[in-house]
């Protein structure tokens, strides 16, 4: 049974393997190579356009209740979802389910978040190759939700938590503000630029054949993927973003850190929230 | 939502590309492409561009707008328009006004706006130019690049829409400015850029694409002697596919004029205009001449720019002309016979010297607006907008730059030409001559010498030796005293600040003998956002002028002293004497 923990993050109440305090980078998706269909989509809008990692299109449904779904090539196992959305000011729901080869199994539950923040559940694995996310408006929906980014895999729980002077990232907002000063010394206005949210995410100690068994296949999707980040499921559920590794920091590099089965790893990620 | 005067404002620039695309569907009827016909018309279906058209035929014209900006967290337009966000800046080349031809690096036709779109290549899935996208039998997001297939596949853009909205996150596009130019070119995609190049639609002037009048082909078919009253143009057929059934015409040095049936011509007149009827030989070029009969300049102006350049009538506000040149340009009928094929954009900055009078692109009205060189004149124009220190000037914004090189203590006008055939820069070439001179300026007590600008007016005949007197003094008055030009900065709440506009600037550094404030009317000829939404530069120049114009002001209006300063612009008072009034100011002209 999922436990709804915050608007933003929805956790299984199952005994996690790694603790829940502990961040989850969500970057495998079957969505990226399966493929899509929509119960409906408009010209220009298409289903395909949730799992191209673009942020900047989305899909627009022709009508509620709406579907869109994702056909993998074989099984895949998933324990999470992620969406980007405008759900929220659409007053929407949003479910997700799975094809058992015969009929629809709930993934987690109907869910109203009730803002456009990003959005992210954890729950038990499943194993299967078809998977659906269901959009209702109920009876007053405000307008046709857009759907920017839909995915579901595996989460990578990282083996420790982040460093402590981690930034969380939905505190580290960052503009450019440039003001307009007269020759008189008035203000004559203030133009400012919103360039998303941005932070370093930091781990020491990790064990090196962790590493090497778990974080390097994400480091190699990072090069060309976004992906979610959820850097406290527990105490900060609502803080779940959707980020890249900025252009010129692609790579993300480990290091021995004094002992050579220990690796650190530290690397910046910008994106959105919502 | 954000607007112009909101502390915290987000300035959002949008680029909008109108891409020709069929509205067609690929083998649907009227369009008969198909990939199952045998044979087939194609290997795979067509981008619905003319490129990759299978059935020419039945193209039909639509329209795919594209739009990019700048990545951001949020462009506030809703989930309902696509914004692609590649722009990775506009950078512009704005209109520029050359009043009276002042500034001598100028045509007199101005500076035409110009912008380039810098814009980032990148992957693309092709969903929003391809309607087939899923049925290829390829990922589009891995093969090739946006603009790498946009290019290969709209080949034809040239001429295409342009537009450059600017405004503020949470506004709507309608809401936002919009500026309109026409595409030249699209350099790219190099180091993963594409430039995108735009100009204002006055650069359909362009010397090399209009030309009048036509240039002509046809030839003499035998020679003709002085006398001859007839001649036959060569090749067959040529008299009805390049010439007009009347009209002048030059062979050689010799101006005549005739009636055509077919390739037959008959000379009605010859050894016109100064010429002198002679021999001519089997081979000569026949050539057309634009005979120009008394127009006023305005509508010379618009017959040039609409029948001729083909600029679309809708951007000229021809009422508005109309009522400027009825002001202002009354006498000003322009006459000339054009005997050489010239381009539209020589002889419009030709006419604009002539005619007294100037024309820019408004890229926000989208209209070709016209203005006579002339006073500020309070009761046509809109009253100057007040920018001061402490409200409206950008800090170390303000720069006063002195032209010497364009002050003029002399003007000659040259007019009546004798010989259109003959040089257009040969004073012995016109029969008329308007010399105004303007000793004081000359003298050693002030700059002493002389400075001299000469204007060889073969659009000006012996009809316009008023109008003459009145370009003579009007360019005159505007730059016997050194020329200055003006730039200063503005934030972009003073947006309705625009080319051509006038504003009052009281500036710390304008002040008279004492030291004391000297409010100074000035043009606005060049505005640049040059960092959109944020800050606007401008240029401009002084009002200079020795005298006032204006109309007496009405009973019960206050004594000069005590009157506003745009009752001051409004109307004119009678000075005690010649030398102006008490404070120092100029006296008034009576229209």
């Amino acid at each position: 049974m999922a436990v709804v923990i915050s608007s933003e993050l929805v956790l299984n109440e199952a005994e996690a393997e790694i603790p829940l305090s502990y961040p989850r980078i969500l970057w495998d998706d079957v969505w990226r190579d399966g493929t899509i269909a929509a119960s409906s989509e408009q010209l220009g809008f298409e289903a395909a356009n949730v799992a191209d990692g673009l942020t900047w299109d989305h899909w627009l449904p022709s009508s509620l209740p709406a579907t869109i779904e994702v056909q993998a090539d074989s099984a895949e196992v998933v324990d999470y979802a992620l969406l980007v959305h405008t759900l929220g000011s659409n007053e929407c729901s949003v479910s997700g389910e799975y094809h058992n080869g015969s009929i629809w199994v709930t993934l987690f539950d109907e869910y109203s978040p009730g803002n456009d923040r990003v959005l992210a559940f954890l729950f038990e694995p499943v194993t299967a190759s078809r998977f659906r996310f269901t959009i209702d408006g109920g009876n007053s929906p405000q307008g046709l939700p857009a759907i920017k980014i839909a995915m579901m895999g595996q989460q990578l729980a990282m083996q420790r938590g982040v460093t402590l002077n981690h930034r969380p990232i939905t505190l580290s907002r960052k503009t450019v503000a440039r003001p307009q000063i007269s020759v008189g010394g008035a203000l004559l206005g203030r133009s400012i630029l919103r360039e998303g949210v941005n932070t370093t995410i930091e781990f020491s100690a990790l064990d090196a054949d962790w590493l090497r068994a778990n974080f390097e296949p994400f480091m190699e999707s990072a090069r060309v993927y976004p992906f979610g980040w959820v850097w406290h499921p527990e105490g900060y559920p609502a803080e779940v973003a959707f980020v890249w590794t900025p252009g010129g920091s692609e790579d993300i590099l480990p290091e021995h850190a004094g002992l050579p089965d220990i690796l650190s790893v530290s690397f910046e990620v910008e994106g959105i929230i919502e | 939502m954000t607007s112009r005067d909101a502390i915290g404002r987000e300035p959002l620039t949008i680029v909008e590309i109108d891409q020709d695309q069929c509205s067609l569907t690929y083998g649907v009827p009227p369009c008969q492409a198909s990939l199952t016909n045998s044979p087939p018309t194609g290997t795979s279906k067509c981008f619905n561009t003319l490129n990759t058209c299978q059935d020419e035929d039945n193209f039909t014209l639509g329209e795919l707008t594209l739009r990019f900006g700048m990545p951001m967290e949020d462009n506030g337009l809703g989930i309902d328009v696509v914004i692609i966000p590649s722009l990775i800046s506009v950078d512009t080349v704005p209109t520029k006004i050359n009043i009276g031809g002042s500034d001598r690096n100028v045509s007199p036709l101005g500076a035409r706006a110009k912008i380039t779109a810098t814009l980032r290549d990148h992957p693309y899935h092709d969903r929003l130019v391809d309607k087939y996208w899923d049925e290829r039998n390829y990922d589009a997001f891995s093969q090739g690049t946006f603009w790498s297939k946009w290019l290969a596949r709209n080949p034809y853009h040239q001429g295409r829409a342009l537009r450059v909205r600017e405004g503020y996150v949470g506004q709507a596009l309608a809401d936002m400015q919009v500026r309109h130019y026409i595409i030249e070119r699209i350099d790219g995609p190099s180091n993963g850029q594409v430039k995108v190049v735009a100009q204002d639609p006055l650069k359909l002037l362009d010397g090399s694409r209009v030309q009048i009048p036509d240039p002509n082909t046809g030839t003499l078919s035998a020679d003709i002697v002085e006398s001859a009253s007839s001649l036959t143009l060569s090749p067959a057929g040529i008299g009805n596919s390049q010439y007009a059934a009347s009209g002048a015409a030059r062979i050689g040095s010799e101006l005549v004029t005739y009636t055509r049936s077919a390739d037959a011509v008959t000379l009605t007149a010859r050894g016109l205009r100064g010429t002198v009827a002679s021999q001519h030989s089997i081979g000569d070029l026949f050539q057309e001449v634009y005979v120009i009969a008394g127009v006023r300049v305005d509508s010379l102006l618009r017959t040039l720019l609409v029948d001729e350049a083909g600029l679309d009538s809708s951007l000229i506000p021809f009422t508005d002309w109309q009522d400027e040149a009825d002001l202002w340009l009354n006498g000003f009928d322009l006459s000339a016979w054009i005997v050489e094929p010239t381009s539209v954009a020589t002889l419009v900055a030709e006419i604009l010297q002539q005619g007294c009078c100037f024309i820019w692109w408004d890229a926000h009205d989208q209209t070709v607006k016209f203005r006579a060189v002339r006073p500020f004149y309070a009761l046509s124009d809109s009253l100057p907008i007040e920018l001061d220190d402490d409200g409206n000037l950008v800090a170390e914004s303000v720069e006063i730059i002195a032209k010497p090189d364009e002050r003029i203590s002399q003007i000659i006008i040259h007019y009546d030409q004798v010989n259109p055939t003959g040089a257009i820069d040969d004073p012995n070439n016109y029969s008329r001559q308007r010399k105004l001179t303007d000793t004081e300026s000359e003298s050693a007590l002030q700059y002493g010498e002389q400075r001299v600008k000469t204007i060889f007016g073969r659009f000006l005949d012996s009809a316009n030796d008023a109008a003459t007197s009145v370009l003579a003094t009007r360019i005159l008055e505007r730059h016997v005293q050194t020329p200055k030009v003006i730039t200063f900065a503005t934030d972009a709440k003073d947006d309705d600040i625009r080319t051509g506009g006038v504003v009052r600037l009281r500036h710390r550094q304008l002040v008279d003998v004492t030291g004391a404030a000297l409010p100074m009317i000035l043009q606005i000829t060049s505005s640049e956002e040059s960092d959109p939404g944020h800050r606007i530069e401008f240029e401009a120049r002084p009002y200079i002028s020795r005298t006032h114009y204006a109309f007496i002001m009405a009973n019960g209006s206050p004594v000069y002293g005590l009157a506003t300063d745009n009752q001051k612009e409004t109307g004119g008072w009678i000075a005690p004497d010649a030398a102006g009034f008490s404070n120092g100011d100029l006296p008034y002209r009576i229209l």
